[in-house]
Parts: C-alpha cells; sequence; structure tokens
C-alpha cells in the first residue's frame, strides 16, 4: 500500500509527467482550440445494433459539452456555420465510403424579445418558440461526391427551458415530435438529451481514483446536444448487402468516426443582423473529430490534439502511432496509483501491439474508428465496446484497464452507470435536464 | 492576387510579418517583395483587380469599414500601383463583397458578393464605384467567393458553399444574367481562386485532392471537361492569377506563404 505522502513525493520528482494530465479533459474539452469553440466539440460517439431491431445500426454523435440546464437565455443549440457528419468506412481501409451531413439553421421568429419562448411549448414549430432551428441532412458518396437528401427542414427539439415552459411533464411529448421518420426506413433525431457519459472527472485531479461513498458522478444533471440516427444495416454496407454470420473479412466490420467542420474564415463584425454579427467565409475546415472515446483525450498529448481533431482516420498510424505505441497514460497510473501496470515493451518489441489489435479487427486498417461487426448474425446484445458503444458501456473503466495492461489490477473510476436510465426506443438518449425543474 | 498584362510584376495581399494587411508586388521571376501599401483601412484584403493600363488596383477589403454606424460589411478601395493611400469606392446594394475583377475592356467591374439579405450574387459597377446591378443573385450562387471575366466577357465564378451534381465547391459560368454549373466538388482553397487561359479556351482553379494534395483544375470551358495537374508543393491552394497578355499564371499559397509562377 503506497501512501499519500509517498505519491506527493513521487508527483513531485514526476512533475514533467503528472502536470499534462492535471489539465486534461475527457472527450469533452480535450483540445485547445475546442474550449474555444463548444458548438463543434465532439465529445461522445456511440454506435450499435438497435434494440428495436438487429436489422437496424444506431449511430449516436453528441456536441457542445457539459451544458449547465439552466443556461438562457440563449439555450445550447447546434451552430449553423457548421457541418455536423458521421461518416462511415465499410470496407476496412480506414477512409470513409459515406457520410451522413447535418447542416443547421436557426431561425428568429420574434428578434424584439430576450426570451427564449413567449409561452408554453406543444411542438417543435410552436409558434411560442422565438429560437427554431432546423436541419438538412444529406448522405455523401464520398468516393463520387454523389449526395442523396435523407431529410430536410426537420425541426430539432427545443431546449428545456422549465417547468413552465413546459408543464405536466410536457417536455418529452414536445421532444418526441422531433422525431422524424425519412424515407428509406430511417429514423433522425437531433436535440438536446442528457449526456450519457458517466466518469468520474477526479481523474483530472491527478488521477484521483479513491471511491467516495456518494460515486461523484460530475456529468451527472449536464445535458449534450445529440445527434441519433438510425438505418437499415444494409445502408451503410460496402455492397447493400449483409456479410453472412461468420465472416472475418475487413467488409464485416463498419468502422463510424463523427466530425464537426467549421468556414476557413470568420470575420467579427460591429453592427450586423441578428445571427449574422460574424460572416463566416470560405472552405470547411474539419475541426473536432471523435470515434474510440479517450485517444484524443489521453493518449495524444496537447501538442498535436488540434492536429488529431483535423486530420482524418487513415493517417493516424504515421501521424500519432507513436502515442499508441508507448502510451503516456499507465505510467502517469504507475506514478500516481502504484500499481504496476507493465512498460510498454513488456507487450512486444514495438510497444503496445495490442492496442493496435483493437484499433485493427478483422484486418481493417488500425486507425481510431469505433468498428462494429455487422454480420448477419449481429444482436444489440452483442454490441459491447470495443465491438461498438452501446450507452451504457462504461468505456473509462474499459481503457483504463485497457491501457494498465494488467489483468490482475482492473483499473475503475468507480462510476459504473449513468445518472439517468437510456431509453429502450429511439432516440434510446436520456431526456434531458430541464433548467427549471 | 493578379499580374500586369505582361506577366513581368505579380500583385497580391497579404500580411506583413506585424500582422498588418497590405497589398504587395514581386517580380514574376521572384525576388523580394515590395510593400505598395499596408495597414492603414484595409484590415483583411479579400481580392485584387488591376486596370488595363496596368496603374490602379481595386482590392475588396472584408475586414472594412469598421464602423458601428453601417450594418453592411465589406468594402471597395482603389490604389495606385505607385503606392499610395487607398480611395474607398462608393458601392451601393452589395453587402459582403469577396471578388473582384473587370471585364474585358475593364469598362465594367465584376463583384461577387451578397445581397443586403444575405443572399450570394454577382453585380456590375462603374470602376470608379457607385449603384451595382446585380447580374445574377440567389441560388445557384450561395457564397461566390473569387471572380474571373473572360475576354468574351463570361464570367467564372467559385462558390464554397454551393452544392452541386458532384458535391460542394462549384464553379459557375454567367452568361446573359444565368449562372450555370461549369464543375463541382471541387476542394477550393480559401479564398480560392479562378482564372482563364488568355483566349477563355480553359478555366484554372487552385484545388486540393481527396487525400489533401494541392493541383490545378483544367477545366474545358467548352465541354466542362476537367483534367488535374499535380502540384504537390501547393499547401493551400488560395488563389490564382493570371496575365492578359501572355500566358503567365501565378497560384498563392496562403498556408505555405509562397507564390508559385506557371506558363
Amino acid at each position: 500500500m503506497t501512501s499519500h505522502s509517498t505519491i506527493f513525493r513521487r508527483l513531485l520528482v514526476g512533475a514533467a509527467l503528472a502536470a499534462p494530465l492535471a489539465a486534461q479533459a475527457s472527450s469533452h474539452r480535450e483540445s485547445p482550440y475546442l474550449i474555444e469553440d463548444p458548438a463543434v466539440d465532439n465529445t461522445d460517439v456511440y454506435l450499435f445494433i438497435s434494440p428495436e431491431s438487429p436489422d437496424r445500426l444506431v449511430m449516436v454523435a453528441n456536441y457542445n459539452p457539459l451544458q449547465a440546464p439552466p443556461g438562457g437565455p440563449d439555450f445550447y443549440r447546434f451552430s449553423d456555420n457548421a457541418l455536423y457528419n458521421i461518416n462511415i468506412d465499410n470496407n476496412g481501409d480506414a477512409v470513409a465510403d459515406l457520410s451522413y451531413e447535418f447542416k443547421f439553421t436557426t431561425t428568429i421568429t420574434n428578434p424584439d424579445t430576450f426570451l427564449y419562448n413567449n409561452g408554453t411549448i406543444e411542438s417543435p414549430t410552436d409558434a411560442n418558440l422565438v429560437v427554431q432551428q432546423t436541419y438538412t441532412v444529406t448522405k455523401v458518396n464520398m468516393a463520387t461526391g454523389a449526395r442523396s437528401a435523407v431529410a430536410a427542414n426537420v425541426p430539432t427539439a427545443p431546449y428545456p427551458v422549465g417547468k413552465r415552459t413546459y408543464p405536466n411533464d410536457s417536455y418529452d411529448m414536445v421532444a418526441n415530435q422531433a422525431i422524424h421518420a425519412a424515407a428509406g426506413d430511417i429514423k433522425i433525431f437531433a436535440g438536446p438529451r442528457d449526456d450519457p457519459f458517466f466518469i468520474n472527472l477526479k481523474v483530472f485531479d491527478l488521477l484521483d481514483l479513491t471511491p467516495t461513498a456518494v460515486p461523484l458522478r460530475q456529468l451527472d444533471n449536464v445535458n449534450i446536444l445529440s445527434i441519433v440516427l438510425e438505418v437499415p444495416v444494409t445502408d451503410v454496407t460496402q455492397d447493400g448487402t449483409r456479410p453472412a454470420a461468420g465472416t472475418t473479412t475487413p467488409n464485416s466490420v463498419v468502422g463510424v468516426y463523427a466530425t464537426a467542420s467549421r468556414p476557413a474564415i470568420k470575420i467579427q463584425r460591429r453592427n450586423r443582423p441578428v445571427l449574422r454579427s460574424a460572416d463566416h467565409l470560405g472552405s470547411f475546415v474539419q475541426v473536432s473529430r471523435l470515434a474510440v472515446p479517450l485517444v484524443n483525450e489521453v493518449m495524444v498529448p496537447r501538442k498535436d490534439k488540434d492536429k488529431y481533431n483535423r486530420t482524418k482516420p487513415a493517417t493516424d498510424v504515421a501521424n500519432f502511432g507513436a502515442y499508441i505505441l508507448d502510451p503516456e497514460l499507465p505510467k502517469v497510473i504507475n506514478l500516481v496509483l502504484d500499481v504496476g501496470c507493465p512498460p510498454a515493451s513488456a507487450v512486444s518489441a514495438m510497444g503496445r501491439t495490442d492496442i493496435v489489435g483493437v484499433l485493427s479487427p478483422n484486418g481493417t486498417t488500425a486507425a481510431d474508428l469505433l468498428r462494429l461487426n455487422i454480420t448477419a448474425d449481429q444482436t444489440a446484445g452483442m454490441t459491447a465496446f470495443p465491438n461498438g458503444r452501446k450507452l451504457e458501456d462504461d468505456t473509462p473503466d474499459t481503457l483504463l484497464t485497457l491501457l494498465c495492461n494488467k489483468p490482475s489490477t482492473p483499473i475503475t473510476d468507480n462510476v459504473q452507470m449513468n445518472d439517468k436510465p437510456f431509453l429502450a426506443v429511439f432516440p434510446y438518449v436520456a431526456s434531458p435536464h430541464l433548467g427549471n425543474p | 492576387m493578379v499580374l500586369n498584362e505582361t506577366g513581368t510584376i505579380i500583385y497580391f495581399t497579404a500580411l506583413t510579418p506585424e500582422g498588418m494587411a497590405g497589398i504587395f508586388s514581386v517580380p514574376a521571376a521572384g525576388g523580394t517583395a515590395t510593400a505598395i501599401m499596408s495597414g492603414g483601412v484595409l484590415q483583411f484584403p479579400f481580392g485584387l483587380a488591376l486596370s488595363c493600363d496596368n496603374a490602379t488596383l481595386i482590392v475588396v477589403d472584408l475586414g472594412s469599414p469598421d464602423e458601428e454606424t453601417t450594418m453592411s460589411a465589406g468594402a471597395l478601395y482603389s490604389v495606385p500601383v505607385s503606392g499610395g493611400s487607398p480611395t474607398r469606392l462608393t458601392l451601393t446594394g452589395v453587402d459582403l463583397p469577396t471578388g473582384i475583377a473587370y471585364n474585358a475592356d475593364c469598362s465594367a467591374l465584376y463583384v461577387a458578393g451578397h445581397t443586403a439579405d444575405g443572399r450570394g450574387a454577382v453585380f456590375t459597377v462603374a470602376p470608379t464605384g457607385g449603384a451595382a446591378t446585380a447580374v445574377v443573385q440567389g441560388p445557384p450562387l450561395m457564397a461566390p467567393s473569387d471572380i474571373h471575366v473572360d475576354m468574351n466577357n463570361v464570367a467564372y465564378v467559385v462558390d464554397h458553399m454551393a452544392v452541386g451534381g458532384a458535391g460542394r465547391g462549384v464553379l459557375f459560368r454567367i452568361t446573359g444574367g444565368v449562372a450555370t454549373e461549369a464543375a463541382s466538388g471541387l476542394a477550393l482553397g480559401t479564398p480560392g481562386g479562378v482564372a482563364t487561359t488568355a483566349r477563355g479556351g480553359s478555366v484554372i482553379i487552385p484545388t486540393r485532392t481527396a487525400a489533401g494534395a494541392g493541383q490545378l483544375t483544367i477545366i474545358n470551358a467548352g465541354n466542362s471537361m476537367a483534367t488535374q495537374l499535380a502540384a504537390p508543393d501547393l499547401v493551400d491552394p488560395a488563389g490564382i492569377g493570371v496575365a492578359r497578355m501572355s500566358g503567365t499564371f501565378a497560384v498563392v499559397d496562403s498556408e505555405g506563404g509562397a507564390i508559385f509562377r506557371a506558363q
């Protein structure tokens, strides 16, 4: 057993190692750029076979972290000046073959009030809703550039302002009206939800993993903006059919990552119409990327975090392979917790090839992609991180233990579940917390 | 960027080492850049045009006017190539101008920009400024950027936000008050550039490959067939200029901080 005083001394000696951890964040607020642009901060991606039908695939991409639900009067919304994409590699080469592109448009129905709404809200297009947002969804063939409209002018769910705006617990009734059924048996939802990520954020205070009587779940009671997309599995496979059960070729898995992109130029103005106080020009530049949780967060050092967000998975090995083969986190775990995580060289002369293996199932190209087996026998119950990621998967514990690589010593943050139960039906992510409960 | 008619001098916009926006010239053969002007009213010069007598530059500045008394954004200035203070041109009816070009005989300026309600548009205005006339406004134009007018007064404009048959990033050809797609799915740089060969037979656009490498996309103006010319040294294909009377092109690389010449 290591005493606290011993830990303190080791921290002093190892300050160069320990210092970066103290300022790291989870998938939320993980890079120098994104802390200044949270509307495009992609916090988590989930990928699972639908619990409602094994023939369907669910993709969830969350943005804009750590929302305090009472945060009005301009409550959180997606940015109109951004592209939000869910990208899919269906042949294992780590290059996106398909992308679902989401583009949002905000309308201010009454610019002469500070209020978010002028009365109770009974639908996402309620006349009392002053700030309304709609979106389009386009499916893009990344090889040819061909685009097909999936949905247009779909309203987002409004923000859960509080009990006076949504009397008689009516928020869920309103939000459910934002579930859109598109042609081709596609379901779409975009709007505020409870943040489904659960972690003990004390880990970012020098890896404080000590249990407490009541687990500290600092992501309790915070909201997130979710894009939830459910499509037939065959919509995203290489040839439009589902690989046979037992297939282990690279196209037996799909790899998913989400991104957000901004126009290259933003010019601030002194006096412009509402929603146009800045001009956005130029080509879209990818500024946020996420697939497997905690890769950019705790494996990529700060100097390369923005680079990670602006590059594509196909170049991950070249750009970040060294950080994966010899990750920093096990060294910090040893420094702070003294649990004896073995050195990277204990796995192989190259280092942590076991992690590379996790990132390249079924002969796929190693990359940070959230990969899921989509062969014909797969069911919702077979999704378990790192084979996809369900909402309820305890990924921090899984990844901490994987990175430490000492099977006899599982590492836990002592938080094993979300603060709100997930839904059994689409959109699956729990309804958001009311600003005024 | 623009070139003089014989292709011996390149004019371009850039920042000084101190971060002041300016207009510079450099011999096309290479050498040291000379500031024509910097600082002052210019904040974010975005496009340049050169008069037929090679004496006057027209610059689109996105940052100005930096005033609280107007709701318009962007302005046009004229600047003598010999140096001196910019003179602001009146530009009525245009919001957020982004691209500028003279027509074939320099009797008019073509301005890519937006209408007051935010629709993408292309206008014409007298070289001395004044009230602009919309040539095309609204879809398919979304956010037009650089513009070029060939010897037959056919205008070409690149649009980062427009979506065409092959994806986002469209080259429009504008004739007879109508914008038609000439190419799409173009990975444009910012602000992007477009130019034509001296006789207008081909349109040249600096773009990026899917992997991000620089290239020149050359589009046959007659049949819209596109070919690619690899330009791997080009990091961010920000703009292109062509000399009126020679086959000299110049491409600016805003991220690499370089200008390339092609003939």
